[in-house]
């Protein structure tokens, strides 16, 4: 290891040369990096949910749509004539999208075909044949709506306040996000050419997928050079020096290319976690730098020679700067146990990111130092002279400060029960967002833009076409439209009463399903032959497998829950027996199966993380006493941040799920800072109250410097245009405080009670680490592990 | 005796190519989708549609067809199968002319309706198939909206074809572009591609056998491909004959008193 260091720091060129190749090398990957906002493919492909979803949509085709509603000037209506033409306009542009193949199909009030009946003929026409050109035709649309069930209040209001266009997406354009782009940007052109009097908004799970697409980008465009303004204020500050700012900086930048190189390389997309992945890794990575300039530039101060001083700096940060690390690296691995893909993926590349930032410090800092002129260096000295009164305080009463900290955990526990699991991407969109102005448009007047569907299999070819299966599916539908939160449903049931009242002549006696099988066939195939078309969003081509759509309001996630189980409840009971299969899917059913993972997916990495974390710090700190110490502020910080998610109202999701597991691997650092400074002051035969004077003067500055630089690198998420990321920024901002705070003051008081072999390195080991040479060797000014500090 | 030949070869080729698209166009018309363009005949038919995602299904059908002195080919159409719509007539009236007249008589129902709206124009005679009313009343009926150049000779398997190409003489034209392989003595097309709007391939046509009757050549089944929604239909002709049918068959009043 020596012989290596000393090539760097003897070959300095040669080493940045092969850093930079590797560099150019990890760059020719960032353009492949793309973007996935699809929540289905969140989950494995083979949990039985999304098996179910993908398995109708191989049947029914794509289940993602965009909604185009379209709301009328006040006191006015869409049956007036020229709102009603515009209506007709903007339908025809948004036929160009089908013929284009970019939609499957476009259902609108202006092109929706509706069956009309005579004695002698039937007729499956548009209600209008041409656009309205006059004020007759403006009222025979309105007269023809109100009379359609299938129409009226499902694609226009009953009061005419509003219309609804629905725009279905094939199966192959579903999952083309670029596509579903273009679209969205074509919507969003005719909203605003046409908009005035009338309003227009956009919605849909379509919509939705791709503003979290946009504002993925938009968040990496903004947060990435905020928060390295961020650590570029932070480092400035600590060192009152370019070199101190540029070359922490660059170790940072290197380090992300290298990381970002790799989801390129490896064709990983970046999801809605891992959009972060470059604000965090700049805010964790750049501690390694500064602990290696930092030690540099005392050295320096001190009069030590530039050579010297570079390989001297790496034999004494190397084991401390791989401790901190590896604890690092373990959080951040915790999260494989996970079952959501881009939180594994997120995982897997920031530990990667933070063991590259780790070599870097360590190969490409020294290089770098030995290569540039020594730096004319101003070390501040900030006297704590807090210090004293802390160590006074914290010695004379620890009881009153474990009963204070136990005190404040038990009020945070206590809101611990109203903590909430979400996952609806809906609710990932914070309130001034365009798309949640069209989500609550939709939502309160056209019924949700969730679509939830029971889909029945009768096991035979037909199936369908028995009445009892049909009555059943009618029944559903009355079961479903009568619940709060959903609003219009449609199924096949529909289709054949339609059009077997309008055969009947417009006689309400005949609204009803026919009587037989071989009835029922017979008039789907009038209304096929008539020009009508049973979707294949309603039944297979061979009337085996069934689908029953509801519109759903978005209500979150306790809200799909009761409706998803009064459904299967419902089914359950009423199903006849020649149904032989069924299931409930949708976009709703997947958002509770991510929240049940979610529940069971964070319990396994938090233990995993604890058990990792303490494990590593045992072993680095050569003691299992100070392992479990070093747990301490963490349980503090991890069950005080639960709490404080409760009483805040912040919903558990996707991305707060992880705050827990990288609480853990980050926030142990100051622990471990604080125990390794402690105990060799102890080692050292200083008294209780003595050491941690001493403690709170080395290590308790760099200690608060580091949260303080985690909590504002954390706190730039408060500018993401997700609405969860702000929550996350705040909340693992809180924990960077909270687990500081537990390192500072509960860890002190304990400390008081507890015998001091408990924490002290085991003597065989101590004995073997005094062999490796100076890291390794005791040294009363510094840390067993060597460490000066914590992160700065 | 070699020399005859030769020079009679040469002289029925130069003869064969003198034939302009337009002829061989209309003597396509003639044939009709399954050869309806022939005086009285009957036909049963079965049709297999396997869209993309979707299990397949099949239909089988009994076909009278009859060409009236004015021009006008009505037929009638009897659901054989699937069982819940077993005898259930389809009847058409194609003019020459103009538009046709389409009835369904639904015994299940007793219920007898005429088809407007949409069923008029380009509706699909099944949903799925690709074909629709106008390839089944009127055959491969494309002179009065394309202009067809004859390109070559070519073959197609084992048949002599002739290579048009269509062009669309107005802008309504449902396709940008078609070529139709056209057999030399029996004017059946044996393949047909139709290129939509973008200049895109997206239906093919194919025959992939051809079998003889007491009515002449015909196919023995073919198959429609639409390669932008990936199904496809075949339409087998396992049985066609000359037949003397009443005129009766083709009233649309009669329709509920038939018996077959």
């Amino acid at each position: 290891m020596t012989r290596f260091f000393s090539f760097v720091t003897d070959h300095p060129g040669w080493t940045l040369t092969v850093i930079a190749l590797i560099t150019v090398g990890f760059a020719l990957f960032l353009p492949r990096i793309g973007f996935e906002a699809d929540y289905s493919k969140m989950l494995p492909s083979d949990d039985p949910i999304v098996e179910q979803y993908e398995k109708t949509r191989d049947l029914f085709g794509g289940q993602s749509v965009f909604m185009l509603a379209m709301v009328a000037e006040e006191g006015g209506t869409v049956f007036d004539l020229p709102s009603l033409q515009k209506l007709y306009t903007v339908t025809a542009e948004l036929e160009k999208l089908r013929e284009e193949g970019l939609v499957q199909e476009v259902v609108s009030p202006a092109n929706v075909k509706v069956v009309e009946g005579t004695a002698a003929a039937l007729l499956v026409n548009p209600i209008l044949p041409k656009p309205p050109e006059s004020p007759e035709d403006a009222e025979l649309f309105r007269t023809k709506v109100l009379g359609e069930r299938m129409i009226c209040d499902s694609l226009v209001l009953a009061d005419g306040t509003g219309a609804i266009i629905v725009l279905r997406l094939s199966a192959a354009v579903e999952t083309r996000e670029d596509l579903e782009a273009q679209i969205l940007s074509r919507l969003e052109n005719i909203a605003q050419r046409y908009a005035g009097p009338e309003r227009f908004y956009i919605s849909g799970n379509a919509a939705f997928l791709v503003y979290v697409n946009r504002y993925m980008r938009q968040d990496l465009a903004l947060l990435l050079p905020i928060v390295v303004l961020v650590v570029v204020f932070v480092l400035f500050l600590s060192f009152r020096s370019v070199w101190g700012v540029v070359l922490p900086l660059a170790v940072v930048m290197v380090g992300l290319i290298w990381t970002m190189g790799l989801v390129g390389l490896t064709g990983r997309k970046l999801t809605m976690i891992s959009t972060f992945l470059p604000v965090v890794l700049v805010a964790v990575g750049s501690a390694y730098g500064i602990h290696v300039v930092n030690e540099f530039f005392q050295r320096v101060s001190r009069g030590e020679a530039k050579r010297e001083a570079v390989r001297a700096t790496i034999r004494e940060m190397f084991v401390p700067v791989l401790g901190a690390a590896a604890t690092t690296v373990a959080g951040f691995l915790t999260l494989l146990s996970s079952f959501l893909i881009p939180t594994r993926e997120f995982g897997v590349f920031s530990a990667f990111g933070v063991l590259t930032c780790f070599l870097l410090a360590m190969i490409m800092l020294p290089a770098l130092l030995a290569l540039l002129p020594v730096p004319k260096v101003r070390v501040t000295q900030v006297e704590m002279r807090s210090a004293h009164r802390f160590a006074s305080l914290l010695s004379a009463h620890p009881v009153f400060f474990l009963l204070l900290a136990a005190a404040a955990l038990g009020a945070l526990a206590l809101g611990i029960p109203r903590l909430k699991v979400e996952s609806d991407v809906t609710r990932y969109f914070r309130e001034d967002s365009p798309v949640v102005e069209g989500l609550r448009v939709v939502d309160k007047t056209f019924g949700g833009s969730q679509e939830l569907s029971v889909v029945i299999d009768t096991g035979r070819r037909d199936g369908l076409k028995d009445p009892e299966v049909l009555r059943f599916m009618d029944r559903l539908q009355r079961f479903l439209e009568a619940h709060p939160d959903v609003g219009s449903t449609s199924s096949l049931a529909d289709l054949v009463k339609e059009s077997y009242f309008t055969l009947r002549g417009d006689d309400p006696a005949f609204y009803i399903v026919p009587e037989s099988s071989r009835a029922v066939a017979q008039v789907l195939l009038l209304y096929e032959m008539g020009g009508g078309e049973v979707t294949s969003s309603m039944a297979t081509r061979d009337f085996r497998v069934g689908r029953i759509s509801a519109r759903v309001r978005s209500v979150g996630l306790a809200g799909y829950d009761a409706l998803i189980k009064a459904t299967a409840e419902f089914v359950a009971k009423e199903k006849p027996d020649s149904v032989v299969d069924w299931y409930i899917t949708g976009s709703p059913s997947l958002y509770i199966q991510l929240s049940r993972k979610l529940i069971a997916s964070q319990l396994v990495s938090l233990g995993t993380s604890f058990g990792a974390v303490g494990f590593i710090v045992a072993v680095i700190l050569l003691s299992l006493g100070a392992g479990v110490l070093s747990l301490v502020p963490l349980f503090v910080a991890v069950a005080g941040n639960f709490g404080v998610m409760g009483y805040a109202s912040a919903y558990l999701d996707m991305a707060t799920v992880m705050i827990a597991s990288l609480t853990v691997g980050i926030g142990v650092d100051y622990a471990v800072h604080f125990l390794s400074r402690y105990r060799n002051q102890r080692r050292a035969g200083l008294d209780h109250r003595t050491a941690l004077v001493e403690t709170f003067r080395t290590s308790g500055r760099a200690i608060v410097i580091n949260a303080l630089t985690l909590a504002l690198g954390f706190l730039v998420m408060l500018l993401s245009r997700f609405g969860a990321l702000n929550t996350f920024g705040w909340l693992i901002a809180l924990t960077m405080v909270t687990s500081m705070l537990g390192a500072l003051f509960v860890l002190p008081a304990l400390l008081a009670w507890i015998p001091p072999k408990l924490y002290q390195p085991w003597t065989l080991a101590k004995l073997f680490r005094a062999k490796l040479g100076p890291a390794g060797a005791t040294n009363p000014g510094r840390g067993a592990n060597g460490k000066e500090g914590g992160r700065r | 005796m070699k020399r005859l030949v030769g020079v009679l070869a040469v002289l029925f080729g130069v003869l064969a190519l003198a034939q302009t698209a337009e002829e061989i166009l209309e003597r396509v018309e003639e044939q009709g989708f399954f050869g309806t363009g022939r005086g009285s005949l009957y036909a049963a038919l079965v049709v297999e549609i396997q869209e993309k995602g979707q299990p397949t299904v099949d239909y089988a059908f009994r076909v009278w067809a009859k060409e009236y002195p004015d021009g006008t080919v009505k037929f009638l159409l009897l659901y054989a199968a699937p069982a819940d719509v077993a005898g259930t007539l389809f009847l058409a009236h194609v003019p020459e002319e103009g538009t046709a007249q389409m009835w369904l008589y639904l015994p299940e129902l007793a219920l007898l309706k005429e088809l407007k709206g949409e069923a008029e124009r380009k509706g699909e005679f099944l949903a799925g198939s690709g074909i629709t009313y106008e390839d089944i009343s009127k055959g491969f009926s494309y002179r009065e909206g394309y202009m067809a150049r004859l390109i070559g000779e070519e073959t197609v398997d084992v048949y002599p074809v002739w290579k048009l190409e269509l062009v669309p003489k107005g802008v309504e034209a449902e396709w940008f572009k078609i070529f139709l392989w056209v057999h030399r003595s029996e004017y059946i097309v044996v393949r047909a591609e139709f290129y939509d709007k973008d200049g895109k391939l997206a239906r093919i046509l194919t025959v992939p056998e051809l079998v003889t009757d007491e009515v002449g050549t015909r196919p023995a089944f073919l198959r429609v491909e639409d390669l932008l929604k990936g199904s496809w239909a075949e339409v087998r002709i396992p049985e066609r004959s000359t037949a003397d049918i009443p005129d009766t068959y083709f009233e649309p009043a009669n329709l509920p008193y038939l018996s077959f």
